[in-house]
């Protein structure tokens, strides 16, 4: 081994002496990466300890984002209604689809798509994203895929406000089964969460993720009953409701809201599972990868 | 606040900490190539995990390697050593940025590092809402940063800019703002990567006198410079590397 330096550095290492109430870091090499500590227990302890920079990042973000447009926050309305009106005169007057309040119809799916989609995209760049903190200052890492959908929730919330208005504009009915919307939500931002961490950590190694990412969301757009009335699908086509784990959470969605009918348990049920089971999958994915990111970043 | 052990516990101690680099890792990888080789990785776990030491060696590189010191409280000690010794890498494993590969570390007490002045800075955002989420990102709270605010704006000379997004700013308003944001965070450790040279002649005697009472206040430095004068004058020690280890550490 080294010699002891004479004088103030000693090499002596007395690990078990410390006894003061102040912070003290253990980081060990050989830890196994699969205990309970690691993959739960201390990400938990750090995000809660980082608690004022969750808050920071959410309202960071949505500050830059609008920052010199004139109109601001109001894009985050603005957008899901113009595309509705895009698709509302495709659909109604192309292809002559004759729903009641089929503007609602559409508007409802779109928001729930958008949580997904834009939680996808954000929340899988959010790590490549913060590349120049990652690289340089200790943070529990997992915060940037969580902010990310966080942030999508709060556009959501405005979109919803739109929603209420569209409903009262549109003459639509309103259903008490509408307060049921945010127990829709919470599988739904389960399943958006583990997914950002899960593309997140995998888009560090593999760069060609985020275009794969995009394909694949504009196919799995028309997968989704966002447009289309899922009851009225062909026999041989409803494999596609059952798979895509979307399907059943913009139908929730749609159910509580346009149709004024609750989903059944065994559906919630199982998108609540679906849900918990992607968050789980995610987290683990993201903690088991998250020390080599800096190596790739 | 002193009890005994507060006071004779090390700052700092690495115990044979060594990080590994793989040279490979410009390769592009295909997805077949991946599944293969961690296939072959799992069918090795599972038989034992000591395998480990034997895959990918030609490609290894040891940034560091077998580094073991302590650090006593209210010590400046300064890295010193090369390009590419390894003074960085033992750094961002004391603050925690990098996971080492071998050996273990304990850091006691509030660490702040002066690595890259405002790295997490934005610059659409003023300066005072930087200094917000920059403080976050130590782990301050809303309350505690505001009342930090103002010492660290008068500190950092912006008292008239401070509402300007830092995107307008100079290089060295800056690195005032990160100097002073991150020194006021009161660590009981501090990490300084050659960020002293920042800003004009007064500016930098007062970071000087703010390292000055940092020491004075039995807080710990870890300084890494390449300017002999500055290691003279801050540090009380100094252990050279080489090629990655510890090479004769200087009396």
């Amino acid at each position: 081994m080294t010699p002891a330096l004479p004088g103030i550095i000693s090499y002596r290492v007395n690990p078990e002496s410390t006894a003061a109430a102040e912070p003290v870091v253990h980081i060990r090499a050989d830890r196994g990466n699969w205990d309970f500590h690691n993959l739960v227990r201390a990400p938990i302890q750090e995000l809660v300890q980082f608690k004022e920079l969750i808050r920071n990042t959410v309202v960071r973000d949505i500050k830059v984002r609008y920052k010199r447009s004139v109109l601001g926050i109001a894009w985050t309305i603005i957008a899901p209604l113009m595309q509705m009106i895009v698709m509302w005169t495709v659909f109604t007057k192309a292809f002559q689809v004759s729903m009641p309040n089929y503007a609602l119809y559409l508007f409802s799916g779109i928001i729930t798509w958008n949580l997904f989609s834009q939680s996808s995209v954000a929340g899988g760049a959010s790590i490549l994203g913060a590349a120049g903190l990652i690289t340089k200052i200790k943070l529990p890492r997992v915060l940037f895929p969580l902010t990310a959908v966080i942030n999508n929730l709060v556009n959501f919330s405005f979109a919803f406000a739109a929603l209420l208005l569209l409903m009262v504009v549109t003459r639509a009915p309103f259903h008490w089964t509408m307060l049921s919307v945010p127990f829709m939500l919470l599988p739904l931002i389960l399943f958006c969460m583990g997914w950002a961490m899960l593309v997140s950590a995998l888009s560090v190694f593999f760069r060609d993720l985020q275009y794969i990412l995009e394909i694949a969301l504009g196919a799995l757009f028309y997968a989704t009953p966002i447009f289309w009335d899922p009851t009225a699908l062909p026999a041989k086509w409803h494999w596609v409701a059952s798979v895509n784990p979307l399907a059943k959470y913009v139908f929730m969605m749609k159910a509580s809201i346009y149709h004024g009918v609750l989903p059944n348990f065994s559906t919630y049920a199982i998108a609540t599972f679906t849900g918990l089971a992607m968050f789980v999958i995610g987290w683990i994915v993201f903690q088991r990868l998250q020390r080599k990111f800096i190596y790739w970043i | 606040m002193a009890t005994s052990s507060l006071l004779t516990t090390p700052a700092v101690e690495l115990k044979g900490v060594g990080v590994r680099y793989q040279l490979n890792l410009e390769k592009v990888f295909s997805l077949k190539e991946l599944l293969v080789s961690k296939a072959t990785r799992l069918g090795r776990q599972l038989r034992g995990r000591e395998q480990q030491k034997t895959r990918r060696t030609a490609d290894d590189f040891w940034a560091i390697r077998d580094i073991s010191f302590s650090v006593p409280r209210g010590v400046c000690i300064g890295l010193t050593g090369r390009n590419g010794s390894g003074k960085s890498t033992t750094l961002k494993v004391i603050s925690g940025v990098l996971h080492p590969t071998e050996g273990e570390l304990w850091v006691r007490g509030r660490v702040s590092a002066l690595i890259e002045l405002g790295a997490g800075f934005n610059p659409d955002l003023t300066g005072r809402e930087n200094i917000y989420f920059g403080a976050s990102v130590s782990g301050l709270s809303r309350a505690e940063t505001a009342k930090r605010i103002d010492r660290i704006v008068d500190f950092a000379e912006l008292r008239d800019f401070i509402d300007m997004p830092v995107r307008n700013y100079s290089s060295g308003m800056y690195a005032r703002l990160g100097f002073a944001l991150a020194t006021d965070v009161d660590p009981d450790l501090l990490i300084v990567d050659e960020v002293l040279s920042v800003g004009d002649a007064p500016f930098q005697q007062k970071c000087k006198d703010r390292m000055e009472s940092f020491k004075k206040r039995n807080k710990t430095i870890l300084f890494v410079s390449h300017d002999p004068q500055a290691i003279q004058d801050f540090c009380d020690t100094t252990i050279e590397l080489k090629d990655g280890r510890i090479n004769s550490p200087n009396p």
